[in-house]
Formats: C-alpha cells, structure tokens, sequence
C-alpha cells in the first residue's frame, strides 16, 4: 500500500507543473509541432517582440542548440522558421 | 519562469501533498476496517462450523469471497456477513454490471453522441489549460488550412478522389491533438469519441 501511495505521489508531482503550460514548453511544442526538431519540451532565451500591427515575433533556442523565429500573425497565423 | 506561475505551481502540488495524505489515510481506515471484518467472519465462521461439526481444514478464507467446499447453513449465514458491511459495495457492484452489460456500454455510447456539441467542444478546447496559446493558435491555422483544402478540391470537383487524403490528414491532426491532450484526458476522449461528427461537419461546413 505505502508503495502504492509512493508511487501515485510520485506520479502526481510530475503530472503537476504539466497541467499548467509555460510559455517555455508552449513554445517549445509549437516549434515541433510545425515539424522541427527542438532536442527537449522547453526552449530558453525566449526573446519576444511586436508591433504595431498585431503581429508577434518570437525568438527562442532550443536545447539542441538551435534558435528559432516564431511569427504569429495579427489573424494568428503561426510560421516557424530555424534561425541560421 | 514567472513568480505568480510559480507560486501556483506550489500551490498545486501542496493541494495535491495534502489530498493524497488523506487519501492514504482514509485508505488506512478502510484496510483496518477490512481487516478487522475478516477476521471477524472468519470467527463467525470458526465458530459456525465447529457448532456443525464441518472440519476446520476444509475452512477457506470467507473474507477474500472464496466459496467454501461444504457449504453448511451456519457457514453461509458466516458468509453472507462480510458481503453486506462495506457500505460501497452496492454501487460498485451496480457499476460493474453496467460496465459488463453490453447493451447498457451502447446505451452510454449512444447518449454521448448524442450530446457532442461541436460549439462546446470548440470551447473547452480554447478554454483548456493542457495546451497553450501559441500551440492552439498553430493548430487552429492546420484546421484552417485543411478547410482551405476541401474548399479548394470542392470547386475544382475533386474532393471525392482526393477524399482518402483528406481524410488521413484530418485523423492525423486529430492524433496531434490528441497527443496535446494528456494533462486533460476528458477532452482527449471526447473529442475521439466525436471524431465522425467533427470530420462531417468539416466537409459539411464548405458545401
């Protein structure tokens, strides 16, 4: 039973912060999701800019290494491309 | 991370440290209960059999629900006993029934079909927090796509040929969301149980 217990707390600790997505993990599975590889569920050195218009520009590396741009349009539109 | 984020997150995880400490000792409560009504029935029970004269070898357990060989009056009244005490047991039971019967699975099957509502599945899904933002908005934009498609093929009368493929793609983004969906399991079901529905309004939506 304490095994149980163990277990299912255990799980619960991990299964927590999931629940509530951050904008690390948010972008991280957006980059993915568009078919690029991200080497792990959350970017770093999430840079973020926008303009007048409504549009937004991201900027996040991955844990591979690789940076990447995110455009998100004013009608939401989500273009991902690697940075070079 | 933020700090409000944060502190949520602590929040959370207290919340769950302090359901799961009762849990663990509701669970205690139960297992002593248990343990003390089969011990109980299995005194009853010595005791019934020796006034019948059965043998005592030939006694199994009654708490863990084994039938007993020879069953004598006195034994079965012995038996009968511990099936009645725990008070949730009536429920479960009803709810295993229900979950055997095939009949009564189909009746369920049919009444969630009956209430998939497209507009509050559509909701839940920009309302759930399993997803974020950035990654809805990217799945909105491949939903959109795919209608642009079927609205494309649709006026050069080629959907009917180009229909597998469509098709294919709509259960592969279904899958991704699916996939998305596993901090809100409850959506994730629903949204495969009404799969048919979506993909049917979806070539509906263009006529």
């Amino acid at each position: 039973m304490k095994h149980l217990l163990l277990t299912i707390f255990a799980l619960s600790l991990s299964v927590a912060p999931a629940l509530a997505v951050t904008p690390a993990e948010d972008i991280a599975t957006t980059i993915m999701l568009r078919g690029y590889d991200c080497g792990g569920r959350q970017v770093t050195n999430i840079d973020e800019q926008a303009d007048g218009m409504g549009n937004k520009t991201i900027r996040a590396t991955c844990p591979n290494g690789v940076r990447y741009q995110i455009n998100i349009s004013a009608d939401g539109r989500v273009q991902v491309k690697p940075l070079r | 991370m933020s700090h409000s984020k944060l502190s949520v997150n602590l929040l959370w995880r207290l919340a769950l440290v302090i359901g799961l400490t009762f849990l663990s000792a509701c669970a205690c409560k139960h297992d002593v209960k248990a343990s003390g009504a089969g011990k109980q029935s299995q005194v009853h029970a010595d005791e019934s059999i020796a006034m019948a004269g059965q043998p005592q070898s030939e006694v199994t357990d009654s708490s863990k629900g084994v039938e007993n060989p020879i069953p004598g009056p006195a034994v079965q009244e012995a038996d009968a006993k511990p099936k009645q005490a725990p008070s949730e047991a009536p429920s479960k039971q009803v709810a295993v029934v229900a979950k055997s019967d095939g009949k009564a699975l189909a009746v369920d099957g049919g009444e969630k079909k009956a209430d998939i509502n497209m507009d509050v599945l559509i909701e839940r899904l920009k309302q759930t927090p399993a997803i974020g933002v950035f990654t809805k908005l990217a799945i909105r934009g491949d939903i959109l796509d795919l209608k642009d498609e079927i609205q494309t093929y649709k006026q050069k009368s080629m959907l009917q040929s180009k229909l597998d493929d469509i098709r294919a793609r709509f259960d592969g983004l279904l899958i991704k969301i699916m996939a998305l969906l596993q901090a809100d399991p409850a959506l994730s079901k629903d949204l495969y149980t009404a799969r048919e529905s979506i993909w049917k309004s979806l070539l509906g939506a263009n006529t």
